[in-house]
């Protein structure tokens, strides 16, 4: 085992090993050259021997990379090194290639956080499992709920006089009755808010984290006859709200 | 049963070992010219195989190495045994003394016999 984790070493090590290889035949060429001299040979003639006794290096430094590596690795590195380099060659293409790429990454990324959200992910509420949505029938087009709404006054009807359900909960459907002015300090600001019924967040089962709910105090639409609104923030909101003023409900 | 390479293999390790117990640190030059001059150059196809077998040993921890410099002034790569290097060294030995012993006694037999 500690034998491979040698060789594992040595693939990201190679050319500096090569180096050293080549050092030492470089010693043991000279080492045979003197010799062959010190019998009476010529330089020319000790060299040639030298080289045909040590054997061809070229040779020598592949086989030595084969037996002190991991072949599959060094291959695999020489073909990575090799595309970088062509890749660094034509940049423009590497360039536009990467482009491509992230697009392609961003694209799936934020698609799937959609989907995530709409319809893989569990709704962010207590026991999703038990939470129904209730409507009129629609003879419209089919299975599209999306547009049936509910009077107030029945809605509480329905609420009072329920068995079926263990609370009813009710949202405004449209977002711009619900929008409010922000002023103060600062420049002024649309809020989009949504009206829901008093018993919206608890039956749902989630709290806000900053101060509290809104009390018992029957349904509001557009909230007729409560006089100042109470309303829950949003939390991307909570955090601007933190840094310029206090209070617990916009002002107007 | 191992195969033919693999003897010989393991023929040059023991030896390597055996040559740097004996003689102490030497490079690689050194150690080709001795192996050469006790085997019959069989186990060399030229002096540079030596450097496969080297490496081997001295990834396998049996071998330690370390630059210094040669008898003509250069930079040169000196090997040595490791303690795990002795052990194996001790271990082939004794390996191979048991087996003489026991083909001895089976030729003695066949003699006989």
């Amino acid at each position: 085992m500690k034998y491979f984790l040698e060789r594992l070493r040595s693939v990201f090590r190679h050319s500096a090993e090569d180096g050293e290889l080549q050092e030492e035949l470089r010693a043991h060429a000279a080492l045979l050259e003197e010799e062959h001299v010190q019998r009476g040979r010529s330089v020319e003639e000790a060299r040639r021997l030298a080289r045909l006794e040590l054997g061809s290096a070229a040779a020598l430094r592949e086989e030595h990379a084969e037996v002190r590596g991991v072949p599959f690795l060094d291959t695999l590195r020489r073909d990575v090194q090799y595309a970088l380099r062509s890749l660094r060659r034509d940049s423009g293409f590497t360039a536009f290639a990467l482009l491509i790429g992230t697009l392609g990454i961003g694209a799936c990324t934020a698609i799937f956080g959609i989907v995530n959200a709409l319809l893989l992910r569990d709704l962010p509420v207590q026991d999703p499992g038990s939470l129904v949505w209730v409507a009129k029938e629609n003879t419209g087009v089919a299975g599209d709920r999306s547009n049936v709404t509910v009077p107030v006054n029945p809605f509480i009807e329905f609420r009072r006089e329920n068995k079926s359900f263990r609370d009813m909960a009710a949202y405004f459907a449209f977002y711009a009755p619900g929008d409010r002015k922000l002023t103060g300090t600062g420049e002024p600001e649309r809020l989009t808010a949504i009206p829901v019924s008093n018993n919206f967040f608890r039956l749902l089962g989630v709290a806000p984290k900053l101060g509290r709910e809104m009390s018992e105090r029957g349904v509001s639409d557009e909230c007729a006859g409560c006089g100042a609104e109470r309303g829950v923030l949003e939390a991307a909101f909570r955090i601007r709200w933190r840094n310029c003023r206090k209070g617990d409900h916009a002002g107007q | 049963m191992a195969d033919r390479t693999e003897i010989l293999q393991g023929t040059l390790d023991l030896m390597v070992l055996q040559t740097l117990q004996a003689m102490g640190p030497l490079h690689g030059y050194g150690i080709a010219k001795r192996i050469e001059q006790i085997s019959d150059e069989a186990l060399l196809i030229n002096q540079g195989t030596i450097y496969l077998c080297l490496v081997r040993l001295v990834q396998k921890g049996w071998l330690k190495t370390e630059w210094g410099t040669s008898e003509n002034g250069r930079r040169a790569r000196f090997y040595s045994l490791s303690p795990a290097g002795r052990k194996q060294l001790k271990a082939e030995t004794d390996n191979w003394q048991r087996v003489s012993g026991v083909i001895g006694k089976l030729l003695d037999l066949t003699a006989k016999g």
